[in-house]
């Protein structure tokens, strides 16, 4: 058995992590544990996110981080946001609907971004489908 | 996609019909977007937003393929497959999706070893969803004929043993390289208990093609089952090395390693172990259990067997006993295993260390507490240790370790049979089924 081929297969995620400020009421979201992205389209995106966080309507800045240790450390959004190891996305919520008892689906449309960020994370959303279609399959093959 | 590939895809999909099981708005729609681009017709494509909702569809529209969310408010979606499975058994017509957030190799090895076609990932995107859902139903539009086989044989193997032995028999025969249809021959075998059948049939399936999973992993549980070690060894290692180890498969793997004596083995789960951001409590509850095992081989060894074991490697062996103590979670019994094994040593220290984490970990577990009274019945001298144990017996501890030790101590301080017969009826009155092995304890300790 060589010990370089040994590789555990634990629970551990490969996610992103989220936190917003509603820009229109002023609240922030840091309940990253309980928001999170479904899906992304050419310039929208939707999100699950705590019941009662925003409305139709209203703008947002959404915070994606690559792993939860700077969230973590933080217990209020910080007034200087450029300490945030993020990247941001600012959006105005189309349509809500109710996910379940405590969380809410909203689809944001887009209006500011970094197009190369953009364009990272939905090349990142296919490579990842990619890498576990090739793991599942070799167990198949 | 050639021409051919899309009429053929197209004459698949024409009578098809889909549900999916979506709590997400969004997500129903990307999926039914997916799906009309790919030339299913709207009045094919069925939409349950929970588990009651798909139930009601499942029987009213038979749909061939499913594709659902993992997290559903109502109930788990396995529920449905497995409905689906009854109602779809040939799942050349069929097939089922899953949508997960849950990325890990743990989720992925396991959904790859059900009967789902594919996983797709959460967040995902159109493109990203239909890539998976062609990958599934290509192949299925145009099977060859040993495909159309080994499906008839995995849909028989559910019903109808006899006949799924023979089609599997026809089905070897249509390919160069038959290691499914050899595997689902050792499924049929295992079926009937046999397991040499079983045995060569996987072997034959690991000859056309060495890293089949499925086939690794029956030939391992039926190498052990044989008591062939060293070939379940060869077995484990491919596995390990071809694929991420399952934590719940460790303490096999490390029985295995250390009957073979390949201990190293065991101090690379751990050395794999320690490179883990964050274990969650199963793999660390595993791992420890390996540390236990290789722990209590090489202490029985020295003390048991009177083996010849090197200083070093009972300090190593004694080292790892104690990080098993310190990893293990929840498990109770991997306490008990190293306690009774370190009772085996002259180390009580580390006995003492053992038992004080364990029992703060788990005050009211009665295996542990009676591993107290075994341990006092160890150092105390026999009325002590009689005394303790019937306080214990009298606190409710009542448990057959500590009956042995009311035998055999009554009979080492030589009270009256009268007594004796006492202890031993009390003993048969809490445990009835257990009346010969205590009549066989106090046989022993009368002619000792």
């Amino acid at each position: 058995m060589n010990s370089n081929h040994i590789i555990l297969a634990t629970k551990k995620l490969s996610r992103s992590y989220f936190i917003f400020s509603n820009q229109t009421s002023q609240l922030d979201c840091l309940d990253y544990n309980k928001i999170s992205l479904l899906y992304v389209d050419i310039d929208n995106l939707s999100l699950v996110v705590p019941k009662k966080s925003i409305s139709e309507g209203h703008h947002l800045s959404l915070y994606i981080f690559q792993n939860s240790k700077q969230l973590k450390t933080i217990s209020a959004m910080p007034r200087d946001k450029s300490i945030l190891k993020c990247d941001v996305i600012n959006g105005i919520v189309g349509q809500t609907f109710p996910f379940d008892e405590d969380l809410l689906e909203i689809q944001i449309t887009v209006n500011g971004k970094n197009n190369e960020f953009w364009n990272n994370m939905v090349s990142d959303i296919e490579s990842k489908q990619e890498e576990v279609s090739n793991k599942f399959n070799k167990y198949r093959k | 996609m050639d021409a051919k590939a899309q009429q053929l895809l197209k004459k698949y999909m024409k009578n098809k019909k889909f549900l999916s099981i979506e709590p997400s708005v969004a997500a129903k729609t990307a999926i039914e977007t997916m799906l009309m681009k790919t030339a299913i017709p709207r009045k094919n494509i069925h939409h349950a937003k929970n588990l009651q909702m798909a139930h009601e569809l499942l029987k009213e529209k038979k749909p061939n393929y499913i594709i659902t969310n993992e997290r559903l408010e109502d109930g788990n979606y396995k529920e449905i497959l497995d409905e689906h499975l009854k109602q779809w058994p040939n799942r050349l017509d069929s097939g089922f999706i899953l949508l997960s957030d849950n990325d890990s190799l743990d989720a992925v090895s396991k959904v790859a070893q059900s009967e789902i076609d594919s996983l797709v990932l959460i967040p995902f995107t159109v493109t990203s969803l239909q890539s998976e859902f062609l990958k599934v139903v290509v192949p299925k539009s145009d099977p060859s004929d040993y495909q159309l086989a080994l499906e008839s044989v995995r849909e028989h193997l559910r019903f109808d043993v006899n006949k799924a032995f023979e089609l599997v028999k026809k089905a070897i025969k249509l390919d160069s390289k038959p290691f499914e249809a050899y595997y689902l021959e050792g499924m049929i075998h295992l079926k009937g208990k046999s397991l040499e059948q079983a045995k060569t049939a996987f072997e034959n399936s690991l000859k056309s093609n060495p890293t089949y999973y499925n086939s690794l992993k029956e030939l391992f549980t039926v190498y052990m089952t044989l008591k062939e070690r060293h070939k379940a060894y060869q077995i484990s290692k491919k596995l390990t090395e071809e694929f991420p180890v399952n934590p719940e498969m460790i303490p096999d793997l490390a029985w295995v390693s250390v009957a073979c004596a390949e201990y190293d083995d065991i101090l690379k789960y751990h050395t794999a172990f320690k490179t883990v951001d964050q274990p969650d409590n199963d793999l660390k509850n595993y791992i420890a259990a390996s540390l236990t095992i290789y722990g209590k081989k090489i202490v029985q060894d020295k003390f048991e067997n009177g083996e010849k074991i090197e200083e070093d490697i009972i300090n190593r062996a004694y080292k790892l006993m104690e990080e098993a103590s310190v990893i293990c979670e929840d498990k109770p019994l991997v306490f008990a295993s190293l306690i009774n094994t370190l009772r085996l040593t002259s180390n009580a220290s580390l006995l003492e260390n053992i038992y004080d984490r364990a029992s703060k970990r788990f005050p009211n577990n009665k295996s542990i507490k009676v591993l107290e009274v075994l341990m006092n019945d160890d150092k105390l001298k026999p009325a002590e240790s009689l005394k303790g144990a019937q306080n214990a017996i009298k606190s409710g501890l009542d448990m057959p370790e500590i009956h042995e030790i009311i035998l055999r101590r009554t009979v080492e301080l030589g009270l009256p049979e009268r007594m004796i017969q006492e202890s031993l009826e009390n003993a048969c009155k809490s445990f009835p089924n257990l009346k010969n092995v205590f009549e066989e304890i106090l046989v022993k300790a009368k002619k000792d």
